[in-house]
């Protein structure tokens, strides 16, 4: 597809009708996704049904909108009330929220949004240009591959864990184990069900997070009697020199890898998010002097940019193959199936008008979000600081529905409540929580590969280089993660 | 005078109870009143969901009130089958039936219910399943792939999607019809039938079975072969790949549908007008259209016709999967 295609497209968004779209779209995602505990799952969930009454292109303008909307509006509750309406939000909880106690929330607000505008746009590019020739990247990726990876991925636990690497082991195992509950994938045999139906559904992964961030931080701020959001000051939303610098290197990075490792099936933002959190933390400490755990730009950059590259990237196998790399993608796929356009090869030659104005409206939404959240960043900000009377409830009852609305289960909502205790008891003993998501999400896409791989044929791991070279990466990772832990060690030694 | 009061009490009683029952049974001149909540027990976007949206939008204008859809995905359809099942038969809780929550349950041992104690309304629309081999394997044919996997079964790798989906009873279908012994072929273990597809595609497995639209995408590509299609249906964007009729293998046939089913004990007036709504907007133009899209025709049955020929899928069903020794 060449510049005039794009051209017709951007001729295309800008009727008015359509622009209005886009912006109503933007709007409506990024109010959902502001209420603490809810993301882009509940905002799609919410908001899909209206879409049906639109035309192909306008239907996926508009939920593309709303999928933006609720991931940039989801940064923005994670960093002012550490409630993430996401698993991608997470680090952005865990940088952006001691920022806001620091009275720096505008400007945490502003690099999140900088950093998903800049991966946005450089994500739309890569669709349009580099997008067609990496499609076949989907179908390199096979089962010892993505096992390669999942192996990976795992080691950047280390990364995640502040303080004691084996209770960050502990807990993703513990992750782990949960996700396991529900039937088996191959057999059907009932795990750790003890004979409920409710149980053998499995748990899912948006109400145990809501659950133990948002409800758990609930219950602390009540247990903590002076709530410390009340005392947060919001500030202005320009950046320092320094934070800036350092926030754009982290955000870049995040693009490159979130862009690439979303051309993976399966490849979620969430795992892509994580990957960028812990890299980046593990860089800053590398360095020494690092800030993480207390409010470190790069950790707010990094991980939104991952979050949104990848986001954009999961466009390319779908355009490409017809290949959806997760839940979203399926219903945009859906939405297109419908009007009877395949995706597939024909999406860039005889549906290029189609996929000309998607893409273009990729950049109109990028730009209205931008100019919808900076200035609007000061007014989410206030919301810190509404009595946490008015608050605490609210936050509740938004946790209740983000988790209700994942599957329109009554069981999530217990789920979540149950999760909440559990989080706020896991942090009174120091266990941290960000571990034990990410072996929630990575457990079952390791079972997945690895009985896969040994179905197919184990000796499939050798002839693999790509799950080789990830082999020899997680390695590495767990050398380097060691030498780091002894020179801590060693330092605290000095010290004592 | 007590007496007197007492009775007029009681008669005023007797009085609201009937008019509240007299509101409770609806019937089929004034039903539906109200919106319809429509489960679907899968994640929103396969085909049964497209179809269920499709079905639900022109059903809300054949009744005049909204029919909404409602995801409640898990557990083998066991999660969406039950909630409708345990809800008031009134008509305003119906189900997006097909085989995986219906025939295929009859053959779980979990599923903690009686699957045919439902009402079975209308089945709406049902589609054919499409065998797939890879772009570059070495068999490029339905004859080249039976004698490969005939020959070798233990080296012959299938897409398996938990045994609880009529794409898996298509290629139980394929193995049995084939004299292929389905106990020794390697069955790999996918999530759905996309999956599969794209394994299929890329080399990492041999052979898969799906639902006809999923394979649309990937056989424009021409990474993905489609083999041929089951039953006697063409579909018009796999153009050019036979049915497994003109194969001379008729008896591959495993279709899957969509329908609607409601809780036990639906009053037979009411079952007889929504059964009427569904049959008319099944040959709705809109509806066919979008129906197509996802590789599904027009197919009503109703009634005590639409039950038995559950029951009768339910039995071909358990005969497969006797094959791998194991129910599901």
């Amino acid at each position: 597809m060449g510049l005039s295609e794009l051209l017709s497209g951007f001729a295309e968004v800008f009727q008015p009708q359509v622009l209005l779209l886009a912006f109503l779209g933007c709007l409506a995602g990024t109010m959902v996704g502001v209420l603490p505990g809810l993301g882009p799952v509940s905002a799609i969930a919410i908001l899909f049904p209206l879409t049906a009454y639109l035309g192909p292109s306008a239907a996926i303008v508009v939920l593309a909108a709303i999928y933006y909307g609720a991931m940039y509006g989801g940064s923005t509750s994670a960093i002012l009330l550490k409630i993430p309406g996401e698993v991608s939000s997470l680090p952005a909880a865990l940088e952006g929220y001691p920022m806001t106690q620091r009275g720096r929330a505008g400007q945490a607000l502003a690099i999140a949004a900088g950093a998903s505008f800049f991966a946005g746009i450089v994500g739309t590019l890569g669709v349009w240009l580099i997008g067609p020739h990496l499609a076949g990247f989907a179908l390199e990726f096979g089962p010892p591959e993505m096992l390669g990876l999942v192996l990976f991925a795992l080691t950047a636990i280390a990364g995640l864990s502040s303080g004691s690497v084996v209770r960050g082991i502990g807990m993703a195992v513990a992750g782990m184990l949960l996700a396991s509950v529900g039937l088996d994938l191959t057999s059907s045999q009932q795990r750790m069900t003890f004979g409920s139906l409710e149980l053998m559904q499995g748990l899912d992964i948006v109400p145990v997070m809501i659950g133990l961030f948002g409800v758990a931080e609930v219950l602390r701020t009540l247990e903590r009697g002076t709530p410390s959001a009340q005392a947060a000051k919001v500030g202005g939303f320009l950046p320092t020199r320094d934070e800036f610098r350092r926030s754009a290197g982290a955000a870049g990075r995040g693009t490159v890898t979130g862009f690439l490792l979303g051309l993976i099936p399966g490849m979620l933002p969430s795992t892509t998010t994580f990957l960028s959190y812990a890299s980046e933390r593990r860089r800053a400490e590398r360095k020494g002097g690092s800030r993480f755990g207390t409010g470190a730009v790069e950790g707010i950059g990094g991980p939104e940019a991952a979050n949104n590259a990848t986001a954009m990237s999961g466009f390319v196998p779908l355009f490409s193959l017809g290949i959806p790399t997760g839940p979203t993608m399926a219903l945009i796929m859906a939405a297109l199936m419908v009007y009877g356009v395949v995706p597939g090869p024909t999406m860039f030659t005889s549906d290029a008008d189609i996929t000309a104005a998607v893409i273009a409206s990729f950049f109109v939404a990028n730009v209205i979000l931008l100019v919808l959240n900076l200035p609007l960043a000061g007014l989410w900000a206030k919301i810190a600081n509404v009595p946490y009377g008015v608050l605490g409830p609210i936050i509740i009852v938004c946790c209740g529905v983000g988790a209700y609305t994942a599957r329109n289960s009554v069981f999530d909502i217990v789920v979540c409540l149950v999760a909440g205790v559990a989080g706020w008891a896991m942090s009174k003993r120091g266990l941290p929580v960000a571990p034990f998501v990410m072996g929630f999400i990575l457990g079952p896409m390791l079972e997945l590969s690895l009985r896969q791989t040994v179905a197919i044929s184990p000796a499939s791991l050798v002839e693999s280089p790509i799950f080789l070279c990830f082999a020899a990466a997680a390695l590495v990772s767990v050398g380097l993660a060691y030498r780091l832990h002894r020179r801590g060690v060693e330092k605290v030694d000095a010290n004592a | 005078m007590r007496a007197t009061a007492l009775r007029a009490a009681a008669a005023l009683c007797a009085a609201a109870l009937l008019t509240s029952c007299a509101a409770d049974a609806e019937t089929a001149g004034t039903y539906p009143s109200r919106s319809i909540d429509y489960v679907v027990p899968f994640a929103a976007g396969g085909s049964t969901d497209i179809a269920a949206r499709a079905g639900a939008e022109a059903l809300s204008d054949e009744l005049g009130v909204p029919v909404n859809v409602v995801n409640q995905p898990g557990a083998d359809q066991i999660i969406g089958v039950s909630t409708v099942r345990t809800s008031e038969a009134d008509g305003y809780t119906l189900l997006a039936d097909g085989a995986g929550s219906s025939s295929i349950q009859g053959l779980l041992p979990y599923v903690p219910y009686d699957w045919t104690d439902r009402t079975f309304v209308a089945k709406f629309a049902e589609g054919p399943h499409v065998y797939v081999v890879g772009g570059d394997s070495p068999y490029q044919d339905f004859d080249a792939v039976v004698e490969a996997a005939r020959s070798d079964p233990e080296n012959f790798t299938v897409g398996w999607i938990g045994g609880s989906s009529t794409s898996d009873f298509a290629t139980l279908q394929f193995l049995a019809g084939n004299d292929i012994d389905a106990a020794k072929v390697k069955r790999v273990p996918f999530r759905s039938s996309g999956e599969v597809m794209r394994a299929v595609a890329a080399g990492d497995i041999d052979f898969g079975a799906g639902g006809a639209s999923s394979a649309f995408s990937l056989a424009g590509t021409g990474k993905l072969r489609p083999i041929a299609l089951t039953g006697t249906q063409p579909i018009d964007k796999l153009e050019g790949v036979p049915s497994t009729a003109e194969l001379g293998h008729p008896e591959l046939d495993m279709q899957y549908w969509v329908g609607v089913s409601a809780p036990p004990g639906l009053p037979r007036d009411l079952t007889g007008k929504l059964a009427d709504a569904v049959a008319t907007i099944a040959e709705d133009d809109a509806v066919v259209d979008q129906l197509s899209a996802v590789g599904l025709a027009p197919a009503v049955l109703t009634g005590e016709e639409l039950r038995t020929d559950i029951n009768r899928e339910k039995d071909r069903f358990a005969t497969l999967s006797e094959q791998i020794g194991v129910a599901g």
